[in-house]
């Protein structure tokens, strides 16, 4: 693997940069160029929106700078991504061109990552993944993934305007469960009951219902805060 | 399977050339092949013509081919669908055979079936009948009674199918979807008989969730909704609203049921019949649903309307609310829907600024929805529920305009009526009703009638309303529910006029009305009325009996015992009392009632002793350490210290002086965050009653900077809002806020809406001021922060060029006769700017007149009020008496220097 020459000769600690930004990429890619070319091997840098792969893997390899405005599809092998989601960053550039199958790969990425509660690991992952063109469904799903993780995090203010987002791309009438709960924390939280509570009831409201014990427990907790209409000493009077 | 007779004929008979028919060998093979191919016609014509040519023969009479040319026969003409001829064909085939021989429960089986099939019932009864004697262990005995249920619905004896219907889902034979089948079938018949009870509770089974159920209770959902709703049971109706899914498509998925008998081999003769009998009620059932499709709009409806009933309006706020965010994906007839209900639950729940916002934002957002007259009654009705009846009049008045032959023109007229009535117009209230029952259909009189004996009352004609409402408590034809209302408003004018009627008129009622729903309300004016004859002792045991009762009246009860037995001094009672008070449960129950608390307080106070049970005072703490809805924490520390030295030890503090348990309380090394703070507060509380008020803010300040986001009952969270709002915290606005928004009823409730409306002036903000002063007046006009929140009210409309509505304000307030002079030179002083402003100018002069010769003390308003006067109305061109008035503001004005 050929070093990135302008990094190299400055000390130890460009040194070690260097050589964790080559593990970054020693990873084989596919590119589909827009002409019709494909090609296929390991990722050497980005440098001046092109990426330089690698051909070969006998001495003297082959070096091919692809400008990234002449990509139209890029496959990679997201399963070695996913042992070391951190890389994920580096590759971002080359998302925005990605095959359908990658596609599916970066989403079953983030989901994977969600499942065993890797949430460091997910919101890095969906950083990276802000540039590819998602459906409308997977972007919703991507968000909420992104909403879990900053509640995890304990990123309350990123949570907010994520939740901000979220609730404005999609009817509260069809809104997904883990919306209603965040969106019921996040309320509490800013110890607005009224609004936690039209979340946490709204599940169980809506046709068909969903009854979710967590959410009914806060419900009857927040009604009885908020306290049920009463006969108290005016009321009863008039 | 045939044997030796068989073979016999084949033997006898093999290739004997016949004319239109084979020989008898062949003959019989190729019926038997098309039998065992499927082709029953065939089959069953090949065995006729066997039968026809072949039948005398003798191998043919052989009694064991006999048997099988019946047998096969038989199936061959069933599965031919030639009912009648399998039926004498099995009528041949019986005789001989005996319960246990082969063959012999199936053809019994049959006979059942085709009968049923044949609507033969009298025949099918008997071989059902005798298909449960001779085989009560075969599993089919449930399929037989399924078809005696049918039958039974044939006939319309539909006891007789609930009977049958009930004995298949006790029978363990069934399988288990097959059972789900059969609820289903059965729920639909007692929602056929309008039963809805019987049908909720089949459907609702005990805690399965199988697919055919929940099939079964979406189909039926709505169906049964309304049925439950009429039958005034909307609790059991929001719980089958549950059951709707909009986005469930039709149809009773035949492959659920398939696989399902008792028979182990899927390709067996039984699992054949089970299978038949399930696809057979599949289809049959689920043509008697009928075939709606989806529907988002009555579902929703359904679902809305069914919370309102049950008294969950918050719930129901809160769909609608959801609904309404959802606009885009739903159809606009859902929007008005969701718009409707969430008003309805708004106004139920008395909260009328935030329902006028809704009707507003209906109006802007769809002004020519056909829900529109609907909205607009709303508004008028939120209007009348702040008591804001001149602008609720209007409101009706403008509907009758817009829409004079609406249908529900007449409601409109009635209302205007009823309004007129709360805005003490009696006579215009009349003169409505009057008109009114002139034209109203015979149903409407008694409703009118009631109304019309309120207005006669209020007009001063007593006897003529106690006349009609005696006529309308006693007329068997005026509906039940009017009745009951005609004698309880007879029994609250025979109050008033405390005669000896009053007892006639009660025992009128008791025994009339055993069951009245208005009877509690009965009860209470009847204890009043022994209070204000001085019978205490009834009194106090009426009240007593209603406080025991979990209605809205027994709150009523409670507080005035609570009142009543320390005026009797009854002290024990009054703690006997208390104490179960403090012990009800229930969803509409306060745990601690702040009345009871007040009780207790007094109890403790007047005899020293303590009035809480070790049990109770355990509660009352743990409920102060983790904050209680309703629970007021100060009284709570009052009642600890009123009767220390018992409760010490049950409150853990064994020999320690209450004020040093206080003061640990409110150290920083308290863990719990919420008992610290309200120590700190009733800390505040006893240095301000010392006069020590700073130290006493000072305090309250250490609370709100501790603990900024911790949520408190009313008490403490209006002084945290208080000392905010004089400290100016930022976030005291929405202390007060949120005071306002949570503590409608408390006592502090007007003090805070004064405050809030004070800051929003000091804001700029005087659109925002208005709405809260007008409250002010509307919900609390005899609290003592009215009088002024009306000149600042005044104030207000004077600065947004509203002088007629300044006037209007001031003129009841200036003709009262109780009033601090200070208070009255202010209002003179805004009634001549508004006079001033309306170009009234003698009017203005006369205000200042009276202003400077009666008020004289209060300069400042004197001389703002002659500069006032002085840039206005210049020295010239004035008449001479106007020059004279102007003179006079000017002697007066110079004695005054």
């Amino acid at each position: 693997m050929k070093p990135c020459p302008d990094l190299f000769g400055k000390g130890l600690l460009s040194a070690a940069i260097l050589l964790a930004q080559l593990t970054a990429f020693s990873l084989e890619v596919r590119l589909q160029t827009r002409h019709g070319g494909a090609l296929s091997g390991e990722i050497l840098r980005f440098e001046d929106n092109a990426v330089t792969i690698g051909i070969g893997t006998a001495p003297p390899r082959k070096e091919v700078s692809v400008p990234l405005d002449s990509i139209q599809g890029v496959d990679l092998p997201t399963a070695d991504l996913m042992r070391n989601p951190s890389r994920v960053l580096h590759l971002a550039p080359l998302f925005p061109y990605a095959s359908e199958a990658l596609r599916q790969g970066l989403l079953e990425g983030a989901r994977h990552l969600a499942g065993n509660g890797l949430w460091m690991e997910c919101h890095t992952w969906l950083e990276a993944l802000e540039g590819v063109g998602f459906t409308a469904p997977e972007r919703l799903l991507l968000g909420l993934t992104r909403a879990r993780a900053l509640h995890a995090l304990g990123l309350h203010t990123a949570l907010k305007t994520e939740l901000t987002r979220l609730n404005g791309a999609i009817s509260p009438i069809d809104a997904p469960l883990a919306l209603c709960i965040l969106n019921a924390e996040a309320r509490l939280r800013d110890t607005e009951l009224e609004k936690a509570l039209y979340w946490a009831q709204l599940p169980a409201l809506r046709l068909p219902t969903h009854v979710d014990p967590y959410l009914q427990d806060l419900a009857e907790c927040l009604e009885r805060q908020l306290g049920a209409p009463v006969c108290s000493s005016r009321s009863s009077l008039r | 399977m045939l044997g030796r007779p068989f073979s016999l004929c084949l033997f006898l008979l093999n290739g004997l050339p016949l004319c239109g028919i084979l020989p008898m060998g062949d003959q019989w093979r190729s019926a038997t092949v098309a039998l065992s191919n499927g082709k029953a016609a065939e089959a069953a014509s090949a065995f006729e013509a066997f039968s026809s040519w072949y039948g005398e023969e003798p191998a043919a009479r052989e009694p064991v081919f006999q048997e099988a040319l019946l047998r096969l026969w038989t199936i061959a003409a069933i599965g031919a669908g030639q009912y009648p001829k399998a039926l004498d064909l099995m009528a041949a085939w019986m005789p001989g055979r005996s319960v246990g021989d082969p063959f012999h429960s199936f053809f019994l089986f049959q006979q059942i079936r085709l009968h049923l099939a044949l609507e033969q019932l009298p025949e099918f009864e008997d071989r059902a009948a005798a298909f449960l004697l001779a085989y009560p262990e075969l599993p089919e005995r449930c399929l037989v009674r399924w078809y005696l249920a049918k039958s039974a619905l044939l006939q319309e004896n539909r006891s007789m199918a609930r009977q049958q219907w009930e004995a298949i889902l006790q029978d363990a034979a069934l399988p288990a979807l097959g059972r789900e089948l059969a609820r289903g079938a059965m729920a639909l018949l007692e929602l056929h008989e309008g039963q809805a009870l019987q049908a909720f509770t089949v459907l609702e089974g005990a805690g399965e969730h199988t697919p055919i159920l929940k099939r079964w209770r979406t189909y039926l959902a709505p169906a049964l909704t309304t049925q439950l709703l009429d039958a005034e049971l909307p609790e059991l109706a929001v719980e089958a609203t549950s059951w709707l899914n909009p986005s469930t498509a039709f149809g009773l998925d035949d492959e659920i049921l398939s696989a399902h008998s008792p028979s182990p081999s899927r390709h067996s003769l039984r699992n054949a019949i089970w299978q038949s009998h399930w696809n057979q009620e599949t289809r049959h059932l689920g043509s008697l649903l009928g075939r709606e499709d989806p529907q988002l709009l009555r579902d929703y409806g359904l679902r809305l309307r069914a919370l309102r009933l049950a008294g969950r309006f918050r719930p129901v706020r809160n769909l609608a609310q959801a609904l309404i965010a959802s606009r885009a994906a739903l159809p606009p007839d859902l929007l008005a829907m969701a718009y409707r209900e969430g008003i309805e639950a708004l106004l139920a729940e008395a909260q009328w600024l935030t329902a006028q916002a809704w009707i507003d934002a209906f109006i802007e957002a769809s002004p020519n929805d056909p829900a529109l007259p609907a909205m607009r009654l709303m508004a008028a009705r939120a209007l009348a529920g702040q008591q804001d009846w001149k602008c609720a009049i209007r409101g009706v008045e403008s509907l009758l305009h817009d829409w004079p032959n609406h249908p529900s023109a007449l409601t409109w007229a009635f209302l205007r009526g009823v309004w007129l009535l709360g805005d003490h117009q009696p006579a215009e209230a009349l003169q409505q009703l009057e008109g009114l029952a002139a034209k109203a259909p015979d149903s409407w009189r008694p409703l009118i009638g009631l109304q019309q004996a309120k207005g006669l009352h209020a007009t001063g004609q007593t006897e003529a309303a106690l006349h009609l409402l005696q006529l309308l408590a006693r007329d068997n034809q005026v509906p039940a529910n009017i009745r009951e209302s005609a004698a309880l408003e007879e029994l609250k004018l025979r109050l008033l006029l405390t005669g000896p009627e009053f007892d006639a008129a009660l025992r009128y009622y008791r025994e009339t009305f055993p069951e009245g729903r208005l009877a509690a309300m009965v009860e209470t004016l009847a204890g009043t009325c022994h209070l204000a004859r001085g019978e205490w002792e009834q009194a106090s045991r009426i009240w007593q009996s209603v406080a025991a009762l979990p209605i809205r009246e027994a709150a009523f009860a409670r507080q005035q015992l609570i009142r009543l037995l320390p005026q009797r001094r009854q002290w024990d009672t009054l703690r006997r009392e208390v104490v179960r008070w403090l012990r009800l449960k229930g969803p509409d129950l306060l745990d601690f009632p702040t009345e009871a608390l007040e009780g207790a307080h007094l109890y403790q106070e007047k005899t020293g002793s303590p009035a809480l049970p070790p049990d109770l005072l355990t509660d009352l703490l743990g409920a102060l350490e983790t904050g209680r809805q309703g629970l007021p924490p100060l009284l709570c520390l009052d009642l600890f210290e009123g009767a220390w030295p018992h409760y010490d030890e049950t409150l853990g503090a064994a020999e320690t002086p209450f004020a040093t348990w206080l003061e640990h309380l409110a150290s920083p090394l308290n863990p719990n965050p919420r008992t610290r703070s309200i120590a700190r507060l009733h800390l505040a509380e006893r240095l301000e009653r010392e006069g020590r008020t700073d130290s006493a803010d000072a305090l309250r300040m250490g609370v709100l900077q501790d603990e900024p986001g911790q949520p408190w009952e009313p008490e403490p969270a209006f002084i945290l809002a208080r000392t905010a709002d004089r400290y100016d915290f930022p976030d005291a606005a929405e202390r007060l806020h949120s005071f306002i928004v949570r503590s409608k009823s408390h006592r502090r409730y007007p003090d805070s809406l004064f405050l809030l409306a004070n800051r929003m002036m000091r804001d700029a903000r005087p659109e925002d001021a208005r709405p809260l002063l007008k409250l002010i007046l509307i919900d609390w006009a005899d609290s003592p922060l009215a009088l002024q929140s009306t000149l600042q009210l005044a104030d207000l409309h004077l600065e947004a060029g509203q002088p007629n509505e300044a006037q209007a304000l001031l003129e009841p307030l200036l003709a009262r006769r109780d009033l601090e002079p200070e208070l009255i030179a202010q209002a003179l002083e805004q009634r001549l700017q508004a006079e001033l402003s309306l170009n009234n100018l003698e009017n203005a002069l006369l205000t200042g007149i009276r202003l400077l010769s009666i008020y004289p003390n209060f300069g400042d308003i004197c001389r703002r009020s002659v500069d006032r006067i002085r840039s206005t109305i210049g020295p010239m061109g004035l008449d001479p008496e106007m020059a004279s008035l102007r003179d006079t503001i000017e002697i007066l004005l110079l004695q005054l220097e």
